[in-house]
């Protein structure tokens, strides 16, 4: 029994990294007012570059840089597309989400001529955690990105900043904020964080990468944002939650050996989600102008 | 005539920002393939003449998404982001073999699809109506658990005695039969076009429907309940996209398998469909022969330059980015109008 809440732990303290980080990526950018809901597209993404540069440098460090490089460049798009040009910040999302599935494919055939996955790839070396097994250096990461995300966003002045940006735009610029260099800052940063969580997929959780690796989580990272009532600290809170019945789902199928049950069991995750930000809404609140583009008159 | 279509002036602006969009997707792919180092002319006219040579296989491909398409259009008209018609087009398709099996003819399977699409679409309307759920987020769950619902029936309680991963065939007599070369089910999924169309610009519902998507504070004080309208523009999103999957079904692949491989991918697919329709049935109708012929043609271009057809999907998602930034094509617009000088209002014009 021991053994098995000791092995639960830590199936749901992996499945909360990337459900976090890219979580409080988001927190961040939609607080500024900007919505990115390609969070999914850019984890794929970002896993893939990972998963090449770990391939082919050796280093899963580099890796990782690789990744979240992956993250910035959707991030500079996407922030010019939503801040600059005005555009239609829900659709270039999709946009993205459905590039991210053609490039995952051409590149895969290209690259490692197979239609689903790439080779193992060199991982991260964990951390060893007594009764835990052994821990992943990106959980305490995650942790600290989550507090100095609530600290700048909370106690710092450019955080307040930030926020009157995403809560009146119009304010915030006769205050002397530039609404749009914060926006696209905060677009960029937070997918930059969506790119650190989809370099986690692959040379960290897994050590590969297959094209449907990232499995909704960037939409269930989403559902994360509105449960954390737009909060990072709550955030990790959530991606326990969320992460936990990810890493049921996973304990039980391998428990019960049911390839019936399996599929099933699989729905868990999603099925929480749903469940979870049902009972969430209602007494969570939005940034004010979070998805509007702003303009100068 | 209240056709919804309006004045011929008025389609310039949309169909020169469509035409940018696809001519800005098709640069990307032509660019994809030039850098692996295949030839983009010969892959792009591989892709076209191999479509052209089997037009009822790009039908074929049409009508699925062609309804997915429509239902997309539906919900956003009323202003709500429908990403769910995947899962409902599984559970149409699903409902569709289960029922097939049992009657052997097709108009009550055909019904029962419809009816559980409907109803998959209206629990995110009814989510988003009394508990403030973002269609958005509860619309991909419920995809994701339609996805291993389906694996879950087909391999426990329907599967084909000889291939254990599939279902077993749709019974011949509930099949929909082609005339000649052209598949009745997309002449089904044209008249559920006619059907959108009639109901969005002539009933009191659609135009209950398109004013609460303009304006629902206005369509409020005019009469329509935004929240009954949420939960009916869902039901219908839905009811088309489990008719996308019934048709499917019954229409072509006459089993599913585990993976639902047969229809995978085709309810997204209806996002970039309704997006370049301009969200118009009849637009919905063109472009999905469109995205059909890309779909289909993809086959052509792999085996003729060896570039995986997914490509397709990278270009249809940069043609959706780039429908995303019509200011984009309005600042270019007064660029090409005002020469250079225009170049400095790019924040500030508009």
């Amino acid at each position: 029994m021991g053994v098995e809440v000791a092995t639960l732990t830590s199936t749901a303290l992996r499945a909360m990294v990337p459900l976090t980080l890219a979580a409080v990526g988001e927190v961040i950018t939609e607080r500024s007012g900007v919505v990115n809901i390609g969070l999914e597209g850019i984890m794929l993404m970002s896993a893939l570059g990972a998963a090449y540069v770990s391939y082919f440098s050796g280093s899963p460090y580099l890796g990782v840089l690789a990744g979240v490089a992956v993250g910035v460049a959707v991030g500079l798009v996407h922030g010019a597309v939503s801040v600059h040009l005005r555009g239609d910040q829900i659709v270039a999302g999709v946009g993205v989400n459905i590039l991210a599935y053609g490039v995952a494919v051409v590149t895969l055939m290209r690259v490692w001529n197979s239609y689903g996955q790439s080779p193992w790839v060199p991982k991260v070396p964990r951390i060893p955690a007594g009764p835990l097994g052994e821990i992943s250096w990106f959980f305490p990461l995650t942790l600290a990105v989550a507090a100095a995300s609530w600290y700048y966003l909370f106690r710092t002045k450019g955080g307040l900043r930030l926020r009157a940006a995403g809560e009146d735009p119009a304010a915030a610029e006769a205050m002397g904020v530039n609404v749009f260099r914060v926006r696209f800052l905060a677009t960029v940063i937070g997918a930059a964080l969506s790119g650190l969580a989809g370099a986690y997929m692959s040379v960290d959780y897994v050590g590969q990468f297959t094209k449907q690796m990232t499995a909704g989580r960037g939409f269930i990272a989403l559902a994360n944002v509105v449960f954390s009532n737009w909060n990072p600290l709550v955030a990790v809170g959530g991606g326990l939650i969320f992460g936990f019945f990810d890493g049921l789902a996973t304990y039980l199928e391998i428990v019960m050996r049911s390839p019936a049950m399996g599929f099933l069991l699989k729905t868990i995750p999603y099925a929480a989600t749903l469940a979870i930000v049902s009972a969430a809404v209602g007494r969570v609140r939005p940034p004010a102008a979070v998805g509007r583009p702003y303009s100068r008159e | 005539m209240r056709l919804g279509l309006g004045s011929p002036g008025r389609y310039a602006g949309p169909l020169a920002e469509v035409s940018l969009s696809l001519a800005i997707g098709l640069a990307a792919g032509a660019a994809v393939l030039a850098g692996v180092g295949a030839d983009p002319a010969r892959g792009i006219y591989a892709m076209f003449s191999w479509a052209l040579s089997d037009p009822s296989a790009v039908l074929d491909r049409a009508t699925p998404i062609l309804l997915t398409g429509l239902g997309f259009a539906v919900a956003a008209r009323a202003s709500l982001f429908n990403i769910g018609m995947e899962g409902q087009m599984y559970l149409g398709g699903l409902v569709a073999l289960v029922v097939s099996l049992a009657t052997r003819e097709p108009v009550l399977p055909t019904l029962a699809g419809v009816a559980v699409g409907a109803g998959y679409g209206a629990l995110a309307g009814i989510l988003k109506v009394y508990r403030g759920v973002n269609e958005v987020v509860s619309t991909i769950m419920l995809n994701w658990i339609a996805y291993f619902l389906l694996g879950y029936f087909v391999t426990i309680y329907y599967p084909s005695p000889q291939r254990p991963w599939r279902s077993l065939d749709v019974p011949v007599t509930a099949r929909f039969p082609r005339v000649s070369e052209l598949p009745t089910a997309f002449l089904v999924a044209v008249a559920a076009a006619l059907v959108m169309l009639y109901l969005l610009w002539w009933t009191s519902l659609g135009y209950d429907i398109r004013a609460v998507g303009l304006q629902p504070k206005a369509a409020r004080y005019g009469g329509a309940d935004p929240r009954r309208v949420t939960a009916i523009s869902m039901a219908l999103s839905g009811g088309v996209s489990g008719l996308a999957g019934v048709l499917v079904v019954l229409g072509r692949s006459f089993y599913l398998d585990s993976h639902a491989s047969v229809m995978a991918g085709m309810g997204f697919d209806g996002i970039g469909v309704a997006l370049v329709g301009r969200n118009h049935p009849v637009g919905i109708v063109l472009s999905s022969a469109l995205f059909a012929l890309m779909a289909v043609g993809g086959h052509g271009m792999q085996l003729e330059v060896g570039v995986p057809r997914e490509l397709v999907e990278a270009v249809t998602g940069v043609v959706i980015f780039a429908l995303a930034v019509p200011e984009a094509y309005r600042m270019l617009a007064s660029a090409l109008r005002f020469g250079r000088g225009a170049g400095g209002t790019s924040e500030g014009g508009g």
